[in-house]
């Protein structure tokens, strides 16, 4: 070909051979060979191969933002400076806005003001202008142009050819993008469910989140979390759609519904507030929910649910159910309408499944039979073992083709011959959860109201020591210990600190507490931390 | 705070402060903070009702005691309220605070 810019009639069959070849090699560029480059690498290297194929001083491809239905200038050669301002170009406008919005090549022979909007390209000195748009499905996703500094023409040929580097481009674009939403999303599904679930004495709980294969992560997600006072919030919800978006949504939820967790106690309170924030933040997404709160003593829970499916509830020594009460709509549906709490009673060994309707809808199949597997397949003595005969039973034997999502919580069964054992973060927020967990344990051994009042006053007051004195700002754990030894209740509080003297007005009043309440207190410092072991006579409170 | 709730009533110059709910480490600070907030300098009285308190500790008895000591130089009156028997009374009694601040029954 002739180097000067301008392309002289020449004979089709020359252009051809000519061009096949250098096809070829562009067409090697969108191959899987290069399938490790990423979108603008890619680009990139089309793009040096469209200059040299071409015999053009500028080549750029600009792609479309969809939130702003802008095209967005992504890669450039011989003109970087538009990619450096991030030129953006309305579609419609210009000469790349023009070739977007008809879908078809443009050319221009003299570029001035008039046909040019950007004036990085007269500027530059650019005298004719060839693009082409990127197409996927028929829909404009950018615009690729070539530019050369001396006037020439394009040949009929020409713009084939760069409509068939185009196409290869808009494909390799489309699939780089939708991966990367989808690793994009599964990197925040991954970050949004908590791979470990709180510690909470008392109560049991496992959990399991399989995204569905092929189509990308969906907007299902739970979430468990102490509350002040004792109280344990649960939820699980199912955002509508997939991909990004739905996880993005899911993630806004989410954090929400802790926000209004904190400042409401009633389930049906929060999931208001929720559908309001959902209703004026992201309109038009709809989401079901379901948010429980465990009452400290684990013998109630408030349950609220907006469209989402009511957990199985498998109570000792009975047949699994799933739980009956009203149903109120999902969020986002635009209703202006009363939301209901409804109480639980529960017991001692109490297993509750909440499920997202993955895990028991099947194609060709009513959402009864999958029901009925999940209530059958619920057993196990751990909430470990119950997640996983469920998953086996329900999903053993073929991927999801929906998000699953599964969260089992079982009520522990206390024996007053089997100590209590739980170790909480050295933090203020511990010690709701610690005394429930005391009173728990001592209503189980029937130890009366007078060694209740005492024993939570006195491990209170050791655990409060723990988290003022015991660790510093990297923080610690406090492990508490309760159990019946030759007629005595014995409690230990435990921490691998050393505890500073106390400080401040009115402080240190714990230690004369504890010795109040205890019938005998020992004070064990090491090196390896603080043990306060405190012995209770068992008996009448007139006894002591 | 959540379930533990502090209601402020002012009749005349009497300020009566209840509390309901568990006093501890999380919350003492914040108990303290309201009930100073609610206490004007021509306040002639001030009842921290703390009858319906299921807990407290010495975290909660610090507070009492600095309202005490406050209040007493202000030359305010000052009485916590709380029913024989219950777990704030046990705890102030237990403690020696009731030489400090005064109980009444509620």
């Amino acid at each position: 070909m002739e180097s000067d810019g301008t392309l002289p009639a020449m004979a089709v069959g020359e252009l051809d051979e000519q061009a096949t070849e250098r096809l070829r090699r562009i067409e090697a560029v969108t191959d899987t060979a290069l399938a490790h480059l990423d979108t603008d690498e890619l680009l990139h290297e089309l793009l040096e191969r469209v200059r040299e194929l071409l015999h053009v001083d500028t080549a750029a491809v600009l792609l479309v933002d969809p939130k702003a239905g802008d095209l967005v200038a992504t890669v450039a050669i011989g003109i970087e400076e538009e990619v450096r301002q991030g030129v953006r170009i309305p579609v419609g406008e210009g000469f790349a806005g023009r070739v977007a919005a008809e879908r078809r090549a443009v050319v221009i022979h003299h570029v001035d003001p008039t046909n040019v909007r950007n004036p990085l390209l007269w500027a530059r000195g650019i005298e004719s202008l060839l693009g082409v748009p990127l197409l996927t499905e028929g829909r404009a996703i950018g615009v690729l142009h070539v530019g050369s500094l001396t006037p020439r023409e394009f040949h009929t040929d020409e713009v084939e050819l760069l409509q068939r580097v185009a196409d290869r481009a808009a494909l390799a674009v489309d699939a780089r993008r939708a991966r990367l939403d989808r690793s994009a999303a599964t990197a925040l599904q991954r970050s949004l469910i908590p791979g470990r679930l709180p510690v909470i004495p008392g109560l049991d709980l496992a959990a399991r989140y399989l995204p569905a294969v092929g189509d990308g992560v969906g907007g299902d997600w739970y979430d468990v979390f102490p509350l002040p006072l004792g109280r344990v919030g649960l939820v699980i919800g199912d955002v509508v759609g997939r991909g990004l978006d739905a996880a993005v949504v899911m993630g806004r939820l989410r954090s929400a519904l802790r926000a209004y967790a904190l400042d409401w106690p009633d389930p049906a309170e929060v999931l208001s507030r929720l559908d309001r924030k959902l209703q004026h933040f992201e309109a038009g997404q709809m989401t079901t929910v379901l948010y429980a709160v465990f009452e400290p003593s684990f013998q109630h829970v408030a349950i609220a649910s907006a469209g989402h499916p009511l957990p199985v509830v498998k109570v000792e020594g009975e047949a699994p159910r799933q739980l009956e009460v009203a149903v109120d709509p999902p969020l986002g549906v635009g209703l202006d309408l009363t939301r209901h709490s409804h109480t639980v009673e529960l017991t001692s060994g109490t297993t509750l499944a909440f499920f997202t309707d993955g895990l028991v809808e099947r194609r060709h199949q009513s959402i009864d039979v999958g029901l009925a597997e999940l209530r059958d397949s619920l057993v196990g003595d751990t909430a470990e073992e119950a997640c996983t005969s469920v998953i086996r039973r329900l999903l053993g034997g073929f991927d999801p083709r929906d998000d699953v999502a599964l969260l089992v919580a079982r009520c522990a069964t206390l024996r007053a011959d089997v100590p209590l054992d739980v170790e909480l973060p050295a933090l203020p927020a511990s010690l709701a959860q610690l005394r429930a967990a005391v009173r728990r344990w001592i209503a189980t051994a029937e130890l009366g109201d007078d060694i209740e009042f005492r024993a939570l006053l006195a491990l209170g007051e050791a655990a409060t020591n723990s988290i003022e004195h015991a660790y510093g700002p990297a923080g610690g754990t406090v492990r508490v210990t309760m159990g019946l030894d030759h007629g005595a209740l014995v409690a230990e509080v435990h921490d691998r600190g050393g505890w500073r003297a106390a400080r401040g007005e009115n402080r240190g009043r714990g230690m004369s507490i504890i010795e109040e309440c205890a019938d005998d207190v020992v004070v064990d410092r090491t090196d390896q931390g603080t043990t306060v072991t405190m012995r209770f006579r068992v008996g009448k409170a007139e006894d002591r | 705070m959540n379930e533990t709730r502090i209601t402020i009533n002012t009749d005349g110059g009497r300020v009566v402060i209840s509390v309901t709910g568990d006093v501890d480490l999380s919350n003492a600070d914040q108990l303290e903070r309201e009930a100073v907030a609610a206490i004007a300098n021509d306040t002639l009285d001030v009842v921290l009702d703390l009858g319906r308190v299921g807990y407290l500790d010495s975290a909660g008895l610090r507070v009492v005691y600095s309202l005490t000591s406050r209040l007493r130089r202000l030359q305010i009156d000052f009485a916590v309220a709380a029913p024989e028997g219950s777990p704030a009374r046990r705890v102030i009694e237990m403690t020696g605070m009731a030489a400090v601040a005064p109980l009444v029954s509620g």
